[in-house]
């Protein structure tokens, strides 16, 4: 091996350090009641006692701003569009309900319904909530619901993002090297 | 020995004279026959006589046989020495072949060497920051939900009711201080009549009589907000 070879060694391994820096997801991974997901490292889990909760967590110790993850409960129906109408005409008679926006998109094969809607809470506080629903691989309903007062909304809707797109069931192989390189490239 | 020398300049004449010497002295028996053969076979061959030579060492005892076997040796010797450069230079050869070969393996090699130590980086840089990141687990107790229970739009209601119901008491406390004191009592009996009947109609009442003032308690008190919240969503809606 000649010289200029030697000297590849080293700024390969320069390389490679900083490359696995950015491809490995910084943050925490939840892995929990057969859910997986990753949340920033400033959020802390939380306990819930809402209907069909697996996973919650919130912003530090505020308890307003958090992101939960419940599995829809059998009696809203079997199919994703038939739990979120009902549970939408449930919504539409709760106090402060405000209807922002309503979307259906799709990430990494998964399709997701979206839903932003404004809430008064039993406090009197204005929250705003996305209420992301799913159908995973175990051909059960999710909901991934973020919750922060309005004014708060666009500060944390960063840690949403991340849960959204990191959300898999703990059963689902974990993403391989090769993928995460991959969705770096 | 005897006197005669044999010195490397000396010419083919001189040669010549010690030979003759050479002869008187064995003939007047100055030196020993073994002597005289010696020095006989040492001028002849400076002679350049190969024959002579050859006939003299016969004579000592110098056989051709053995000429032969020592030529055989020196043969022997030297063909060694050649299969030594020889194999040396196949040694070459092969280095020179083997250093063509490796040349192209070589980029190969270092293809896998780069490959294997950026997934070993990569699983080094992963497992070294998910160890560092522990999950912080928090006593707070979330209460929200994505799904509405009963219980939940039971305990709604009654709230907007109890709202609905001090909006609707607070609005007749305020007009019946503004009428004048000969219609106090007639003011009276009307807001009671509308607070017992708040059931029905303080929904209507209450949100379009009295929006500036729910508007205006929603910062002191909870209930006026939930209140103007519910009539902003109707007016978005």
């Amino acid at each position: 091996m000649n010289y200029k070879n030697l000297l590849l060694i080293p700024l390969l391994i320069i390389l490679v350090v900083s490359l696995s820096g950015c491809v490995v997801e910084s943050g925490t991974t939840f892995e929990k009641n057969g859910v997986r997901f990753t949340y920033p490292d400033d959020w802390h889990v939380a306990k819930s006692i809402s209907e069909g909760s697996i996973a919650a967590i919130c912003h530090g110790d505020d308890d307003k701003i958090s992101i939960l993850i419940q599995q829809v409960p059998s009696e809203y129906g079997d199919t994703i569009e038939q739990a979120y109408a009902n549970n939408n005409q449930r919504l539409a008679l709760m106090p402060g309900y405000i209807n922002i926006q309503e979307n259906k998109t799709t990430l990494d094969n998964k399709n997701l319904t979206l839903h932003r809607y404004i809430v008064s809470d039993l406090n009197g506080t204005q929250k705003e909530h996305v209420a992301t629903w799913t159908k995973m691989s175990d051909g059960k309903l999710y909901v991934i619901l973020y919750s922060t007062p309005v004014e708060n909304y666009e500060q944390y809707k960063g840690a949403y993002d991340k849960v959204v797109s990191s959300f898999a069931l703990e059963s689902d192989p974990k993403e391989s090297i090769v993928d995460q390189i991959k969705d770096m490239i | 020995m005897g006197g005669i020398k044999i010195g490397p300049g000396n010419s083919r004449r001189d040669i010549e004279k010690k030979l003759e010497d050479l002869e008187k002295q064995k003939d007047e028996g100055h030196i020993t026959l073994e002597e005289y053969d010696t020095l006989r076979i040492r001028f002849e061959r400076k002679l350049g006589n190969r024959e002579a030579v050859s006939k003299l060492q016969e004579r000592k005892g110098f056989k051709p046989s053995k000429i032969a076997e020592k030529k055989a040796i020196k043969e022997e010797l030297y063909d060694d020495f050649v299969d030594k450069y020889a194999k040396r230079d196949n040694i070459d050869a092969q280095k020179a072949a083997s250093n063509s070969l490796s040349g192209k393996t070589k980029g190969l090699l270092l293809l896998v060497f780069v490959l294997v130590a950026f997934t070993i980086g990569i699983a080094a840089g992963m497992t070294a920051l998910q160890n560092q990141h522990q999950e912080v687990i928090s006593n707070i107790t979330i209460s929200d939900s994505a799904f509405i229970s009963n219980a939940t739009l039971e305990q709604a209601k009654n709230l907007t009711q109890k709202n609905n119901n001090m909006t609707s008491t607070n609005t007749n406390k305020k007009t019946t201080t503004k009428k004048s004191s000969s219609t106090y009592k007639k003011n009276a009996t009307t807001s009671s009549n509308t607070s017992s009947g708040s059931g029905s109609s303080s929904s209507s009442s209450g949100s379009s009589g009295s929006s500036s003032s729910s508007n205006s308690r929603s910062s002191s008190s909870s209930s006026g907000s939930r209140s103007s919240g519910s009539s902003s969503s109707g007016s978005s809606r």
